[in-house]
């Protein structure tokens, strides 16, 4: 790591510490209270403690109170991601980028070193959630046919939460006219795209599906970018 | 000859046993008769007299009235035919392709692209042989092929088996969506007692067992737990018997797909042949006893398993060729503005 680079960080994470304070103690607490309210909800106690508070409880019934109260963790890395990536430029913006301008290195390295740092700085929330997530399924009985997940959800934490972070810092990244081309063009986009589609079908016999549906596909489906939040975000699952 | 005195007996009017009286009664049967008549007939003649008086008025009127109904008329019949021509032309544009694809009739407005074409060809010849000589259950099957704005509802009574595409993913939805109508077709082509055993399932897709794993791991139901949990004969009386059971459709599905695999060419063919029950058909269609059918099913789903962690890692390839772009919009798109 170069001096730029430690500099950059350490920049970074005096800019941030404070705002990951909170997010650190939700990624800690929240993993365990889903799954302790999942399993209150399904009707017994899973506590690997206290045994003799253990009763049976029904997989499908868990599944799904974890399946209700799981929604939250999406959220959860999203904010995670776009709190961090606000952070790293609100410095920059609120000092006219005089800072950034008083460094030896070009625009273009200087953005991607602070994409770095910020990666680099979600991996603190990162180990938050595994710990939050390895306390939560360690501390219950998992029911049989099931199995917990710590590790495939701490991974799906830290790409949702890489991925809001990378689209917000590059929509951060630039000005207020930056993020406004990129709005406008993509809903030019679209509207292009509800006016071409029916005059290619009607034109030249091409059918596409509607530009709502493209969008809704392209974002969520595979391979789309926001894939990632569409999928199991459970804890336990079979 | 009758006493005038004597009373009618037997006639009309016989309460009277007097001439008199009774001619008296006719008469003033017939005034009031005639008194009614002309009170009913008093305004019609009013009107026609009012309407004699003004009759050059009334006359304009009406023919004023005539005129601008005869007007509205050829307002109407240029409006039909505008309509007519209009409807001509759409449906001059709107052509109805059809094709045969094995024993389905692809229809569509507008020519099929060939994948399409290809989706439904290939998820067919994969199943050719399994169906063997009952491909004449599936003969006049209508595929219409919904993907743009002029929907293929029915077809004077036949059942369409609706082939849309909702994904974006080209291809692999075109297969899925054969793979869908093609299953559709097969288990509505199935004997009653069969359906109602599968209660709402159809033959499996290519997710049936990935689905009857969850369904089965995540059961309430005591047989299907112990189904899960390698008892052998629970499993068997947890999925022969009837939807009260509670194993879910997807389940059915699955065992069903599985004796068909097991049974190879001609499978489900056997699975049509008369028999018993739904147990003696998926014997039949595996031809081997159920036990050994139910046996080497739940191996079957336990291999289909639902593998998390290669979800995670399918979605994260994904996400990193994302990050790349958005780091290289970040680096290049902006630049400094100051002030």
């Amino acid at each position: 790591m170069t001096r730029a680079m430690t500099e950059v960080l350490r920049t970074q994470w005096l800019a941030s510490r404070w705002l990951l304070v909170p997010i650190v103690l939700l990624c800690i607490g929240l993993p365990q209270a889903v799954v302790r309210l999942a399993t209150r909800y399904a009707g017994g106690s899973l506590d690997r403690l206290n045994p003799g508070m253990t009763s049976e409880i029904g997989p499908p019934l868990l599944i799904g109170a974890l399946e209700g109260l799981s929604a939250i963790f999406p959220f959860l890395a999203a904010i995670t991601g776009a709190a961090i990536a606000l952070a790293a430029w609100n410095w920059d913006h609120r000092t006219n980028h005089v800072y950034a301008l008083a460094l030896p290195v070009p625009r273009s390295r200087y953005a991607l070193m602070k994409l770095w740092a910020g990666a680099l700085i979600l991996l603190v929330p990162t180990l938050a959630i595994w710990i939050g997530a390895w306390l939560a399924t360690a501390g219950v009985m998992i029911p049989d046919g099931l199995r917990a997940y710590p590790l495939a959800f701490t991974a799906r934490f830290l790409l949702a939460a890489l991925l809001i972070y990378a689209t917000m810092f590059a929509l951060a990244a630039g000005t207020i006219r930056t993020t406004l081309v990129i709005f406008i063009g993509s809903v030019l986009l679209l509207m292009v795209m509800g006016v071409g589609l029916p005059l290619l079908h009607d034109h030249l016999g091409v059918d596409l599906i509607t530009p709502l549906q493209t969008a809704w596909y392209t974002m969520l489906g595979w391979p789309g970018p926001f894939e990632v939040f569409g999928g199991s975000w459970l804890l336990i699952d079979v | 000859m009758q006493h005038p005195h004597e009373p009618h007996i037997g006639r009309e009017w016989s309460h009277c046993t007097r001439p008199q009286p009774c001619q008296t009664h006719r008469c003033s049967a017939i005034i009031a008769i005639a008194v009614l008549l002309s009170l009913g007939a008093i305004p019609d003649l009013s009107a026609q007299m009012q309407a004699a008086r003004e009759a050059p008025a009334a006359r304009e009127a009406l023919g004023a009235r005539i005129d601008s109904l005869a007007a509205e008329h050829k307002t109407y019949i240029r409006e039909i035919h505008v309509r007519d021509s209009l409807r001509a032309e759409y449906n001059a544009r709107l052509r109805t392709d059809t094709m045969l694809i094995g024993p389905f009739l692809l229809v569509s407005h507008t020519p099929a692209s060939d994948d399409v074409v290809a989706a439904i060809r290939d998820e067919w010849a994969a199943r050719t042989a399994m169906v063997g000589p009952a491909v004449s259950r599936l003969d006049g099957v209508v595929i219409g092929l919904n993907v743009g704005t002029h929907v293929i509802r029915g077809l004077a009574g036949t059942k369409v088996y609706d082939f849309s595409v909702w994904g974006a993913n080209g291809r692999a939805d075109y297969r899925r969506a054969a793979e869908r109508v093609i299953t559709s077709a097969l288990t509505d082509a199935l004997p009653e007692d069969m359906r109602n055993w599968l209660d709402g399932g159809s033959l499996g897709t290519r997710d049936a067992h990935r689905w009857a794993y969850r369904h089965l791991a995540t059961s309430n139901l005591p047989q299907a737990q112990r189904c899960f949990a390698r008892e052998p004969q629970s499993c068997a009386a947890a999925l022969m018997g009837t939807h009260a059971s509670g194993v879910s459709a997807h389940t059915r599905s699955s065992l069903l797909q599985h004796a068909l695999d097991l049974g190879g060419d001609g499978s489900y063919a056997r699975l049509i042949e008369d028999a018993s029950d739904a147990s003696a058909r998926l014997a039949n269609a595996a031809g081997r006893p159920i036990n050994d059918v139910v046996l080497s099913w739940r191996a079957t789903i336990q291999d289909a398993r639902p593998n998390v962690n290669a979800s995670v890692a399918r979605a994260g390839f994904w996400t990193l060729i994302w990050l790349a772009g958005l780091a290289l919009l970040a680096m290049r798109s902006t630049r400094w503005r100051l002030g």
